[in-house]
């Protein structure tokens, strides 16, 4: 592309000629004719570490709030929607139930873990049912 | 300046966009309670004829140190003149999100390019936490508006500009404006070609802060240490975050006057000691410069063999961002009880959809105003159970109260509500009092009610009475000395001193 195609495109008509090298520079159009280079490198490894750091923080931050009783409600509702797409007619649901029920009894008594447990289990039930 | 084209258009169009939709929402301005604060220094201010040193609007009749710098309370005093105290509240809490939209904006346009500049003003409207904070938090809001301008001045080596501006940003906020000066600091230790400017800068502004500075140090006992929230309560932005971080190490990379933005992120980290509810919000600024940065950049990458429609690609390319960013905003919020990954509205689609809680400032609250002002006098003490609804009474009717606000400074000695001449108590407490005390409202004339409060006339003894202390600058001094430093802005920006 030309510089004067350039100018053409971005509107400016009759540019001074000292004007050029600075339009061209404040519009950071410069790489498109061969004058400022990007530094490839520099900007691949900025997306590589900067991608990693985003990561880190959002892992840190995600380890440190996940809580089994957040995990429990996730579980929970996992297994609602089970229940209500899985045609269960004529199965044995009678060890699921128990599970459940023994998860929620659980969850009041503020045995999170246990609860996830117990949960996990259920879901595990109904998923091979 | 340079000429307008049409990356400047399309940043300009959303700064222009979200302001109408603001104005559409006026409503909501003045955004939650804090603003209250201010209203009642402004109010001191102005009945104590300037500056002075001791709130005597709260904690009446003693009072407490004030130690909150007092450039925005100035600065509304002075509108006060010419408008009603609730405009100047609902103003000041309105304007601060399209002028750091704009600082940003001709920071990052005059330093680094247009492309950019479309991209960061594109990012900072992204979180409407962020537009929620700079209506909310005010001072800190002026302190991020001046921010930009003062980078730009310290790049262009505009000393006078670069003084006043850090000088002003002192004046504003107590912690924000030091964050800043370091990320100078910092700054200045790896770019040793602005070393001088930055350290000049440093010095005479913090010079001209130091009347405010010793005042602040001889009363600094009267702090708390109190931390705001904890580091786990967090909302994090994902699109501003990830373009953010790639652009922190690129700027890393690039280095000379790259190094600024990166500088001011980490700076930024230390509110997370104190206030770690604010961080989440205030990051915004730093992290979408730095994500215009890494936009810009990478969009220049990929399209730099594209030599036939190179701009033409680009531009579509902006426009796609422009559309996308403005309708998904994922979020990954967390709590110290659990996190969740959800899709909130941007900010422009908030304002259009209007899911917004509307102002504290009501007819009730006026009419409680009203009542508080039609039963006393002006050196009258009134209490209220809600010290921050009470902020906006001594705002509305000058009338001193008994508690406060901002509880980073706590008074020595807090007088009992008995010697107040107006006891104003919610509906919830005043039936609790009467269930523990059935003689509670002996002494106590009804004058009027509203919704959720109900005003009673004491008749005690003893009342206490608000006293005004001298004044340190005169609000005229004061006045001139602000239009004095606007006056030095211009002359620096078109002099080129």
């Amino acid at each position: 592309m030309e510089r004067e195609d350039i100018l053409k495109e971005m509107g400016i008509k009759e540019p001074q000629k000292e004007d050029i090298e600075s339009i061209l520079e404040n519009e950071n159009v410069s790489y498109l004719v061969g004058g400022k280079k990007i530094s490839k490198r520099k900007l691949s490894l900025a997306v590589i570490a900067g991608t990693l750091i985003f990561v880190l923080l959002i892992s840190t931050f995600y380890f440190l709030t996940n809580s089994p009783e957040r995990e429990y409600r996730d579980k929970v509702r996992t297994f609602k929607k089970m229940i209500q797409e899985k045609n269960l007619e004529g199965k044995d649901v009678s060890n699921v139930v128990e599970l459940s029920r023994k998860a929620e009894i659980a969850y009041r008594n503020e045995d999170y873990n246990l609860a996830l447990e117990l949960i996990k289990r259920a879901v595990e039930e109904l998923r091979r049912l | 300046m340079k000429k307008l084209n049409r990356y400047d258009v399309l940043a300009l169009g959303i700064i222009v966009v979200s302001t109408l939709l603001s104005l559409k929402r006026l409503n909501i301005f003045p955004v939650f309670v804090n603003i209250f604060y201010h209203m009642s220094t402004a109010k001191g201010f102005d009945i104590a004829g300037g500056v002075v040193l001791h709130d005597f609007w709260e904690f009446a009749p003693l009072g407490r140190t004030h130690l909150y710098p007092p450039l925005l309370h100035v600065i509304m005093a002075f509108m006060y003149e010419f408008l009603p105290m609730v405009t100047v509240g609902k103003i000041i809490s309105f304007i601060m999100f399209p002028l750091v939209q704009l600082s940003v904006f001709f920071y990052t346009r005059e330093i680094f390019d247009r492309k950019t500049a479309f991209y960061v003003v594109l990012l900072i409207t992204i979180p409407f936490n962020f537009y929620r904070s700079q209506a909310l938090t005010n001072a800190t809001s002026l302190v991020l508006v001046l921010t930009p301008l003062i980078f730009w001045a310290v790049e262009k080596n505009k000393l006078l500009s670069s003084v006043i501006l850090m000088s002003l940003a002192l004046y504003t906020h107590i912690s924000m404006s030091h964050i800043v000066g370091a990320a100078l600091i910092i700054y200045a230790v790896t770019n040793k070609d602005k070393r001088k400017m930055i350290l000049k800068t440093l010095a005479f502004s913090y010079l001209l802060f130091l009347p405010w500075m010793i005042h602040i140090l001889i009363n600094y006992g009267e702090m708390t240490s109190e931390t705001f929230g904890t580091i786990l309560q967090s909302e994090i932005h994902l699109i501003p975050m990830f373009f953010g971080f790639i652009g922190l190490v690129y700027c890393f990379l690039k280095k000379k006057y790259y190094y600024l933005p990166a500088m001011y992120f980490l700076s930024m980290i230390v509110i997370l000691y104190k206030y770690p509810m604010r961080f989440w919000a205030h990051i915004a600024l730093g992290i979408s410069i730095l994500g215009g940065i890494s936009l810009s950049e990478i969009e220049n990458s990929i399209l730099r063999n594209q030599k036939r429609y190179g701009l033409r690609i680009g531009f579509v390319v902006a426009i796609l961002f422009l559309i996308g960013f403005n309708l998904f905003d994922p979020v990954f919020s967390t709590t110290p009880l659990g996190n969740e990954f959800e899709n909130k509205d941007p900010t422009i689609l908030t304002l259009t959809k209007g899911n917004i809680a509307p102002s504290l400032i009501t007819p009730e609250t006026m009419d409680l105003c009203r009542i508080v002002e039609s039963n006393t006098e002006p050196d009258d003490i009134f209490f209220i159970t809600n010290p921050t609804i009470g902020c906006l009474i001594t705002s509305v009717t000058g009338r001193s109260q008994m508690q406060g606000m901002w509880h980073e400074v706590q008074p020595d000695l807090k007088t009992p509500p008995s010697a107040a001449k107006l006891f104003i108590a919610d509906t919830n407490f005043l039936n609790e009092a009467k269930k523990r005390n059935p003689d509670f409202l002996r002494n106590l004339t009804y004058v009027g009610e509203t919704e959720r409060y109900i005003v009673f006339l004491q008749e005690r003894p003893i009342t206490a009475k608000s006293k005004i202390p001298n004044t340190v600058f005169p609000k005229i001094l004061a006045y001139i000395l602000l239009f004095l430093s606007f006056i030095g802005l211009i002359i620096d920006h078109r002099f080129k001193l």
